[in-house]
């Protein structure tokens, strides 16, 4: 009688039972991992908005220091007084080197990495109340 | 079985996953959880070690689920990851070199091509399907692991030459040759129990 290999290893395997549970305990191994990554996720979003709010508050005082600065510079008078000579190219070629342009870039910047880390948090999932986040915890 | 249930694609539930449903990642496990557990246990011949083995195995998954490139087989990655667990378990335990008969292997290439146009094994009309079942169980506890790994991927998880050479890290000849030996020793070993 000649029999396929294939029927005679799955006859084989039939005496081999895997135990009921064996999906629900790999998933409470699976949330316990699942819940490690959202909290390390979590972590990492907090500092990052930590970090590119205190940079976005230094920008803003250099920015506003800079500003401040023009005022009394010679320049800021000389339009204050005379509000023609803006209109000239000399006048607009003045303004653009006295304005603190890479303080502002760095501010506009720093304001649109925060924007991003506070909507990717908001967007992230809420752990639930019976995640094993808590029991790590 | 449970995995005839899930009519899902591989794709479809990691990409389910992927969207925030963790649950789904279930329907994966119970998808691969029979097969993969059998596997194991042909390496291990131990339930809780072929049991815990599958466990890592599924977690491994989970933690590289983003990094896994889903327009390839999720199958042949599962299986892969399993047989490197389990070779590094029977490393630690025995030191066993799974590629310790490619050599004389070597000198097999050629005659190898055609083992396997006639997949199906004799057996005596009055051997019933108990004894049978005991017989072979008791041949593949003996075969040697490689053997064993081999003939459960390519009979029972059906994997092509090609993706067992790949995921054992053999060459495809070599797979030959294993198939061809684990059937003989198969034969051998029923024959001998019988004796």
């Amino acid at each position: 009688m000649k029999t396929s290999i294939s029927k005679l290893l799955i006859l084989a395997d039939e005496d081999i039972k895997l135990s009921q549970n064996f999906a629900k305990q790999v998933m409470v191994e699976v949330r316990l991992v699942h819940a490690k990554k959202q909290f390390y996720s979590f972590i990492m979003n907090v500092a990052k908005i930590l970090v590119t709010g205190l940079a976005l508050l230094i920008f803003l005082a250099i920015h506003l220091r800079n500003l401040m600065g023009m005022q009394n510079s010679l320049m800021f008078s000389l339009i204050a007084d005379q509000p023609k000579v803006l209109l000239s190219d000399a006048g607009i070629r003045a303004l653009l080197e006295i304005f603190p342009f890479f303080s502002f870039l760095c501010l506009i910047l720093s304001g649109y990495l925060l924007y991003r880390f506070i909507k990717q948090f908001n967007a992230q999932q809420i752990i639930p109340l019976n995640s094993p986040l808590y029991e790590i915890l | 079985m449970n995995h005839t249930k899930i009519q899902l694609s591989d794709k479809e539930i990691v990409e389910k996953y992927l969207a925030g449903d963790v649950d789904s990642f279930e329907l994966l496990i119970k998808k691969y959880e029979e097969g993969l557990y059998r596997y194991c246990y042909r390496f291990t011949n131990d339930g809780e070690e072929a049991q815990d083995i599958a466990q890592q195995t599924f977690i491994k998954l989970f933690e590289n689920i983003e990094k896994v490139d889903l327009d390839s087989p999720l199958k042949a990655w599962i299986y892969t990851v399993a047989t490197n667990l389990c070779r590094s378990r029977f490393k630690k335990k025995k030191n066993l070199n799974f590629s310790e008969i490619e050599g004389d292997e070597k000198e097999n290439e050629g005659s190898s091509a055609n083992y396997f146009e006639d997949a199906s094994i004799d057996i005596p009309k009055e051997v019933s399907q108990h004894e049978l079942k005991e017989k072979v169980s008791f041949a593949l506890t003996k075969i040697p692991k490689k053997y064993a790994s081999v003939i459960s991927l390519y009979y029972i998880e059906e994997f092509s030459y090609e993706e067992i050479a790949d995921m054992l890290e053999i060459p495809l000849n070599t797979v030959r040759t294993h198939l061809k030996r684990a059937k003989d020793k198969i034969v051998e070993y029923v024959q001998e129990y019988n004796n």
